[in-house]
């Protein structure tokens, strides 16, 4: 065994755990200010997959993707380095699996069988692909970085969120003295906790999909990556061209450790060969390896390479079929026609068409959003809005001057807009539902909503009504919509203090034309 | 052989040990879930003694740091009213995400014109504070206020929503419509407070004053103040003792208010109003919209509640120019 090789594997950790908590500091400050030097959606940005199927599904070349290019290149020439020594989602797998997986025995029978139920994932990327032809963009669901994404900055964050506040709580409460429960709040502020308790509707299924793939390490390490990643099968596809090989000097006495000991099953012929596009690089063979001879270099060896089992032809076919079908199954969605939507989009999503082939449903602009008011959609609008973002004014309004969606969004299904253009653009409508607003329900006068409206000149008005208040006699002021000025941003529906529903409400845009943006 | 497989020690504690120690934790954060700190709670500070002129003193001139600095002197010099070692919170209107000119936050100079006299009078720390509307990261940074008030001296600190834990259910001694709300603890702990609003338009009360501006140490729901709004501000007034108000009108927003957003709404009587009696001070800022203290049921309750005189005529007024 040499040092020298463990080394390499020690190296390799190290960059895993460098880029995890790169990502990881990235979700964290994917809130106001967003001042941070490298852009808070560069991991997203560095998916081929993404920038494959948004390019596709919006029909137009996505220049925010260039980190996704030098990717590619790296993977040219070096293979699935990405997969192994980069990918966040890759990293957790490998914790989770530290727990969870059973003694490293092999599942295989014989040796030189293929391991199974590799092509899955290919089918799957087929799948994408088609779809994305057909505008449909549903890669998000299945990109690794994107459920890293979701998993950490709409579901983990918020939960550490609310355990590091109850523990400055506690601080509090156990009469520590006040400095260091202040030194607490302010340092914990700064680097980790959130301005305000986040929280995301339905965060428990984005944990549930999390769980559900870290719970198949019980079965094998890394599965996801072997088995289902559309990523990891774009990258296998392109690595085999890769002249960057594992390849087994002689003195090889066939004693299976390397075998044994990769979590991509991607060593067979009694640890000679390795299967091309499986492999990850992580340098695990040579270092477990007793006689040294396990090793990388740019050497094209025939005999000891071996393509991993594609697609057969009925699998193929299956898949190309499989993305076609999904285009009417998703298709078929009222969402697409419009008028129908209930909710309101973010600032800028413009027409829904278009917003659906764009969004990638990562949850970077719920994660930014400076209110919290951008929240997941779950089937309200047909399954392929899944996850898209929508305002849910009851939990966080659209800031008037917050321009921060539109500048994390990978593929400017949000645009980027300027302080100028944001107040330009109209989200929805406010109304008024009269039988609970206090004014007209209650003959009570209120105004929060009046007063809070951002608009330079009042979208809500107060009219007089030649009434009393019935109990302080003042006169009388009831609340209304002027609907020209009105954007939509949810601030008087956000802050009505009625219980439950408001009395003001968003709905989608309701007035003439000219102002539809 | 048994068909299971052995729990061995070193996988009981390694597996199970993380189990235990999540649960541990949980229940620990969990307990303290829901308490509220009752215990000897102390409770508002009182008014603090002092020598400050009784007068209402209004300085008008074109720089706003100086015509502060010129009211608070005329009125003898904070001096007067900060003792060396006090704590002094000073408390201005930056719940909008509004630039200075706007007029919809107190402007930043005079703010930290209080702040650098109350340092020069020996305060240990000043606090500057608000629980804003829009949100507090943006709206400190474009007020100017958290910049211009951490310059001169001041710990600037972000109100977390409307639960944050600073925020305390308090008694509300002689409220009629509210006999304890959660407010912000540093006025507990405060020895001086020194209230600095802006004058605004506001449509339901007609003008947001100083005794409006002292809802910034409000947590809870405060939206449901305002069916009763009037009562509510003097139940509030009554119990926070605020010892000097210093009024900024340097620039104000006479439409549209308490927001704004359009230039044309501003105008320039550039002038402070200062003086220990919040009535008088908000009486004579109504005089500046062409208003009277009267006009404002806000005002006329805190008058009717003894909390200042109401009537001009019967308040000393020094008018400066500088």
């Amino acid at each position: 065994m040499s040092k020298g090789k463990r080394r390499l594997r020690t190296i390799r950790r190290l960059v895993q755990v460098a880029f995890l908590l790169l990502f990881l500091y990235l979700i964290i400050h994917t809130a106001e200010p967003l001042d941070v030097r490298i852009p808070a959606n560069f991991f997203l940005r560095s998916s081929p997959l993404l920038a494959m199927t948004a390019t596709l599904s919006a029909r137009t070349l996505m220049t925010l993707f260039a980190p996704a290019v030098v990717v590619l290149a790296m993977t040219l020439v070096l293979g699935r380095v990405f997969c192994g020594w980069v990918c966040p989602f890759g990293t957790t797998l490998d914790v989770s699996d530290r727990f969870l997986s059973k003694s490293r025995r092999r599942r295989r029978q014989a040796d030189e069988a293929q391991p199974r139920y590799h092509a899955a994932k290919y089918a799957l990327l087929i799948v994408l692909g088609i779809s994305a032809l057909f505008g449909v963009q549903i890669a998000g669901w299945f990109d690794p970085i994107c459920i890293a994404t979701r998993t950490y900055g709409i579901t983990l964050y918020p939960y550490l969120n609310f355990v590091g506040e109850r523990a400055i709580d506690a601080a509090a409460r156990a009469n520590v003295s006040p400095g260091i429960v202040s030194w607490l709040d302010e340092v914990g502020h700064r680097y980790v906790l959130a301005f305000e308790q986040p929280v995301y509707r339905a965060h428990t299924v984005f944990l549930a999909v999390f769980v559900a793939i870290a719970l198949f390490g019980l079965l094998e390490r890394r599965f996801w990556c072997r088995h289902i990643c559309p990523l990891g099968a774009m990258l296998d596809i392109i690595s085999r061209i890769s002249p960057f090989r594992r390849y087994v000097r002689e003195g090889c006495t066939n004693c299976l450790r390397c075998e044994r000991e990769c979590k991509m099953d991607a060593i067979i012929g009694s640890g000679e060969k390795t299967l091309r596009g499986e492999c990850i690089e992580c340098f695990a063979c040579d270092a477990v390896c007793p006689e040294a001879v396990s090793t990388f270099a740019f050497r094209r060896n025939k005999v000891q390479g071996a393509k991993s089992a594609g697609l057969t032809r009925r699998g193929f076919v299956g898949a190309l079929s499989g993305g076609i079908a999904a285009v009417p199954v998703l298709r078929t969605n009222f969402a697409r026609a419009e008028g129908l939507l209930r909710f309101v989009r973010p600032p800028g999503a413009g027409e829904e068409e278009e917003f659906l082939a764009r969004c990638l449903r990562c949850g970077e602009c719920m994660k930014v959003c400076i209110t919290g008011g951008l929240q997941p959609v779950l089937l309200e609008a047909g399954l392929e809005a899944m996850w898209t973002p929508k305002l849910v004014p009851r939990i966080g309004y659209c800031e008037y001057n917050c321009t921060l969606c539109g500048r994390v969004c990978p593929t400017e299904a949000l645009p980027r807009l300027n302080e100028k253009e944001k107040h330009e653009t109209v989200l929805g409508t406010a109304f008024f539902d009269r039988n609970r607003c206090i004014p007209w329900a209650e003959n009570r006068n209120c105004a929060v909503c009046e007063e809070c409206c951002p608009t330079p000149t009042k979208s809500i008005v107060l009219r007089d009504t030649g009434l009393k208040d019935e109990v302080t006699g003042e006169p009388l002021r009831r609340p209304f919509v002027d609907t020209e000025v009105c954007i939509g941003c949810g601030l008087c529906e956000h802050k009505c203090p009625l219980p439950g529903r408001g009395g003001v409400m968003v709905g989608p845009v309701r007035s003439s034309e000219e102002r539809v943006t | 052989m048994c068909p299971m497989k052995r729990i061995t020690r070193r996988n009981f504690l390694q597996k199970g040990g993380g189990l235990a120690g999540g649960a541990a934790i949980a229940l620990g954060v969990c307990s303290q879930c829901g308490k509220r700190a009752s215990d000897g709670e102390p409770g508002i500070k009182p008014h603090k003694e002092n020598d400050l002129s009784r007068d209402l003193v209004v300085v008008h001139g074109s720089d706003p740091a100086a015509i502060t600095k010129a009211a608070i002197n005329a009125l003898g010099g904070l001096e007067k009213l900060v003792s060396p070692g006090d704590v002094v919170v000073v408390k201005p209107n930056i719940s909008w995400d509004k630039l200075p000119e706007y007029a919809a936050t107190t402007n930043p100079a005079v703010v930290a014109a209080v702040v650098e006299l109350a340092k020069g009078a020996g305060a240990a720390e000043v606090h500057v504070f608000d629980h804003t509307l829009n949100d507090a990261r943006r709206t400190y940074k474009s007020s100017g206020i958290a910049d211009a008030a951490s310059k001169a001296g001041a710990k600037v600190s972000y109100v977390r929503g409307q639960n944050d834990r600073r925020f305390k259910d308090m008694a509300i001694p002689g409220g009629v419509v509210m006999t304890n709300w959660p407010l912000h603890d540093m006025l507990t702990k405060a020895d001086v407070l020194i209230n600095v609003p802006i004058a605004k338009h506001h449509d339901l009360t007609r003008l947001t004053l100083g005794m409006k501006n002292l809802m910034g140490f409000a947590g809870g729901e405060r939206g449901k103040w305002h069916p009763d709004i009037a009562q509510r501000l003097a139940d509030l007034n009554g119990a926070v003792k605020v010892d000097l108000t210093v009024l900024d009108a340097f620039r104000i927003l006479v439409d549209h208010g308490p927001t704004g957003g359009s230039l044309d709404d501003v105008r320039e009587p550039h002038k402070v109003v200062a003086g220990v009696d919040p009535i008088a001070v908000d009486s004579y800022a109504t005089t500046l919209f062409d208003m009277k203290g009267e006009d404002i049921a806000y005002v006329r309750e805190g008058h009717a509640r003894g909390l200042g005189e109401l009537d001009l005529a019967k308040v000393s007024l020094k008018e400066l120019t500088v």
